[in-house]
């Protein structure tokens, strides 16, 4: 299921490699956001407060990597940008998009829906993953979210 | 498959070859032969209410030797109605993120699993169970470190605790599906209202073996946890709200202008309730000292003894005892602030006002820590992954008011507004203030010299905002107490010994002039009418007065003052403060307790209380104040400023590497304070 995400991503960055290698920012990323459509990873810098996107990796110093991968940003973690500005801060949702995402039934209590379509459904269509759902807040430093890249998922939906 | 609790239990009993249940027989009785259970878990999972909620009062704090981590060890039984009941050792280990991290937190906890590393006075061996605390609100991240605590093999139960908010939220978990996937026992909890505890306490001793394997990488760890969330978890469409105040708090509680506003203000009430409400259980503790002094005095025989109790003992140790109402309650209040959620939130209100003096937002918590006691302040700062970030905040941790300033600030701002409870917090904030700005401005000059490169980034999970548990913030402020209340027990019960010593030997004969006073006194005395009694009273007060002042001119407290004295000279202190400043080098605190046994007991305002004693204090020619405005401005700025803390010392030199860190502090603290104070009192003068 990770990898079916993949193809999905154009650019030579592939999924959950370069993890804490700088040189991976070089190539791939775009500054521009091209809603509506999955393009090229742009950095988290460049969303809009409520949109979303799908991890594809961070290009900083190995420890800082490791700390926000352990904290929740890591390849496919699907985010929620919350605030702009210092500190960037985002809204990690529950389940890799890559993996078995949960789903949400019509009622309480329904079964979880394992589809990749389910999993990269934009936020808003996901009760868990609204604000305070069941998803948990990251603060960044501008310099370390400039240094996230992602797919945008959404267009501005907060 | 989902299968029920019960099925899972007799499961888990038939594979279970090891753990805690297969020797249970053994490790029932005493302390000595308790099962010890390591509590683990992410920050902000509720892992400290738990174990406040587990072991109340019956814990001690230490460190891990060889770290400067703290260790809590807690006591309990495994269940309060069952007569075999076990006896259960908690270790609360720090919250981390991930087992694996290159993070001395998680090296710890390393370590402990690992059975290689126990709290100081501890065996060091393997933890009989690992207990891990998840926030069943943030599942899909907890099961990474529940995976990588199953890989352990370790005997283990994993505790969902907020389930309270969970259900609120309208999320739903399928405890026995996920108890099959993890292989082991899951237990709902709620421990900020006591859920879920009996259950915990009885099923910690019954801990088997995890009966899955999890993946070895870190990828399929991910995917895993990703896979098991995903299959327990749903959520109703009554989850869905329209509203949530949580994005528009984060705005403004980090916004560069409200934000700020808000923590200044949220600082300034802290600290005006500290002193509104304080008062109180000060005046209480400050009559039972003087209850205490008045009645040995009265039971005893005059004598070396009666002395040593009256003038070290009660009167050392009470001045600073009477400060722990003050100490609880602001570790009470910052205990509340963190569980509101609000502190996280102050550390990026701040990172952006660190930043510019080359210190990154890893530095609020050390720096905040720091207002408690450096000690702690200085062993966090090891967190900070850059070693110049590490060192600038080491370096300037100090700065920040601890605890042991608290004593010297109440007692000069008390000198300086007596009747203006709002001035005396405005000062008491400005203090703080001016401790915060030194900080930074030194800082900035250290990393601009010594200490030249870039800051690292800061990242900070920003927990979600709740109400705060009341049990925890006493149980905090209860901790600190302690602390505090057995250093006055212990060094400065020592140092008010001493100075008691110091101050009262040797004895030196009367002044004649005192001896003709009394003698006056006494043929007043005789003739027996109202006015003569009175005036033979005065008489009598005075003499005293002048004996006592004589006789500590002449003590070796008095000749060490008047020694160093003229150091002091132009920041307007006279030996007695003299001897106040150089006596609490080694605890700030001290200072308070050194003016206890030298000026009070030299004054002539018996029954009156401590502070009104040193504000009535006289200098040696018996009119000119001891500590006039600008001498207690002076004062103030020198305790803002100094590096009075021989502790700290020793902290800052193994911490940062060298020795030469902590004359750097030393030099730089207190070259400041001199210059600071000097400046303060020639122009207030």
């Amino acid at each position: 299921m990770a990898k079916g995400l993949s193809s999905a991503v154009s650019g030579s960055i592939v999924l959950g490699a370069g993890l804490g290698d700088a040189s991976c920012c070089k190539d791939g990323a775009t500054g521009n956001v091209s809603l509506g459509e999955i393009e090229k990873p742009v950095v988290l810098t460049t969303l809009l407060i409520g949109q979303t996107g799908v991890v594809c990796e961070t290009c900083m110093d190995k420890r800082d990597a490791a700390m926000l991968r352990a904290m929740g940003l890591r390849p496919q973690a699907r985010i929620r940008v919350c605030r702009m500005g210092e500190p960037w801060i985002v809204e990690v949702l529950p389940g890799g998009a890559g993996a078995s995402g949960v789903g949400v039934g019509k009622s309480k209590g329904a079964v979880a829906d394992s589809s990749r379509e389910a999993a990269c459904a934009p936020a808003g269509d996901m009760p868990c993953a609204r604000a305070g759902g069941c998803a948990c807040r990251i603060g960044l430093a501008r310099a370390l979210a400039e240094r996230v890249l992602l797919e945008p998922r959404s267009i501005r939906n907060g | 498959m989902p299968k029920d609790a019960s099925t899972l239990e007799t499961v888990l009993n038939v594979r279970g070859t090891s753990g805690v249940a297969a020797g249970q027989d053994s490790i029932t009785g005493g302390p000595a032969s308790a099962v010890r259970v390591a509590l683990i878990g992410n920050p902000n999972t509720g892992k400290t209410t738990l174990f406040n909620r587990l072991c109340g009062l019956r814990h001690k704090t230490s460190n891990f030797p060889g770290t400067t981590q703290e260790a809590r060890l807690g006591y309990l039984r495994s269940a309060d109605s069952d007569a075999n009941a076990s006896a259960l050792e908690l270790v609360d280990l720090p919250g981390i993120y991930g087992l694996e991290l290159d993070m001395p937190e998680a090296q710890v906890c390393r370590g402990v699993l690992a059975g290689s590393l126990a709290p100081s006075g501890e065996r060091a061996a393997s933890p009989d169970a690992v207990c891990v605390v998840v926030d069943a609100t943030n599942l899909s991240r907890n099961l990474i470190l529940v995976g990588e605590v199953l890989r352990r093999r370790l005997p283990t139960v994993v505790v969902l605790n907020m389930m309270d908010l969970t259900r609120s939220r309208g999320l739903s978990i399928d405890l026995a599906l996920l108890q099959e996937l993890l292989g082991c026992k899951v237990i709902p909890a709620c421990a900020r209202k006591g859920e879920g505890l009996t259950e915990i306490r009885r099923e910690m001793v019954r801990a088997l073996v995890p009966a899955r394997t999890v993946p070895g990488t870190l990828e399929g760890l991910e995917e895993w946890a990703d896979d098991v969330y995903a299959r327990v978890a749903s959520a109703s469409e009554s989850s869905v709200r329209s509203w949530d105040p949580t994005d528009r708090l984060d705005r403004v509680l980090t916004h560069p202008v409200f934000g700020l506003a808000a923590f200044v203000l949220v600082a300034t009430g802290l600290f005006y309730t500290i002193f509104a409400i304080a008062g109180y259980p000060m005046g209480w503790i400050e009559s039972i000292f003087s209850f205490a002094g008045g009645w040995i005095d009265e039971a005893m025989a005059p004598g070396i003894l009666r002395e040593f109790l009256v003038g070290g003992v009660i009167g050392g140790v009470g001045s600073v005892v009477v400060f722990l109402p003050q100490i609880c309650l602001l570790f009470f209040l910052i205990s509340l602030l963190e569980d509101t959620g609000y502190l996280a939130r102050a550390a990026f209100v701040m990172d952006r006002w660190l930043r510019p003096f080359g210190l990154p937002g890893h530095s609020f918590m050390p720096l905040l820590s720091s207002h408690a006691c450096a000690l702690p302040g200085i062993m966090s700062a090891r967190g900070i992954p850059d070693r110049r970030d590490r060192l600038a905040t080491i370096l300037v941790a100090p700065f920040m008011s601890c605890s042991a300033r608290i004593p010297v600030y109440v007692l000069l701002t008390g000198l300086l507004f007596p009747q203006s409870p709002l001035k005396q917090a405005v000062a008491f904030t400005g203090c703080y203030a001016l401790g915060v700005a030194a900080g930074l401005l030194s800082a900035l000059v250290a990393r601009r010299t010594i200490l030249r490169g870039k800051s690292r980034p800061m990242a900070l999970e920003l927990p979600t905002y709740k109400r705060p548990s009341l049990r925890t913030a006493f149980m905090s402020a209860f901790d600190r107490g302690m602390i505090f209340a057995k250093k006055a027990g212990t060094l400065i019960l020592a140092i008010s010994v001493v100075l008691w010593w110091m101050s009262s030997y040797p004895h030196v004969q009367p002044p004649a002039k005192a001896v003709e006073m009394r003698a006056q006194a006494e043929v007043l005395m005789e003739q027996k009418t109202g006015a003569t009694a009175q005036e033979a009273e005065v008489l009598n007060s005075e003499a005293d007065a002048m004996v006592a002042r004589w006789n500590l001119q002449r003590s070796f407290a008095g000749r060490l003052g008047g020694a160093i004295q003229p150091i002091f000279g132009p920041l307007g202190y006279d030996w007695q403060l003299s001897i106040g400043v150089m006596t609490s080098f080694a605890a700030r605190e001290v200072f308070v307790a050194t003016m206890g046994v030298i000026v009070a007991g030299s004054s002539d305002t018996e029954g009156v209380g401590f502070a009104q004693k040193i504000a009535e204090a006289k200098r040696d020619d018996g009119v000119t104040a001891l500590l006039p405005p600008a001498v207690a401005w002076s004062l103030l700025v020198y305790y803002v400023l100094a590096m009075q803390c021989l502790p700290t010392l020793a902290v800052t030199a193994k911490e940062a590497g060298g020795a030469k860190w902590a004359l750097i502090q030393l030099a730089w603290m207190c070259g400041l304070a001199y210059v600071g104070a000097l400046i303060m009192y020639q122009v207030l003068k």
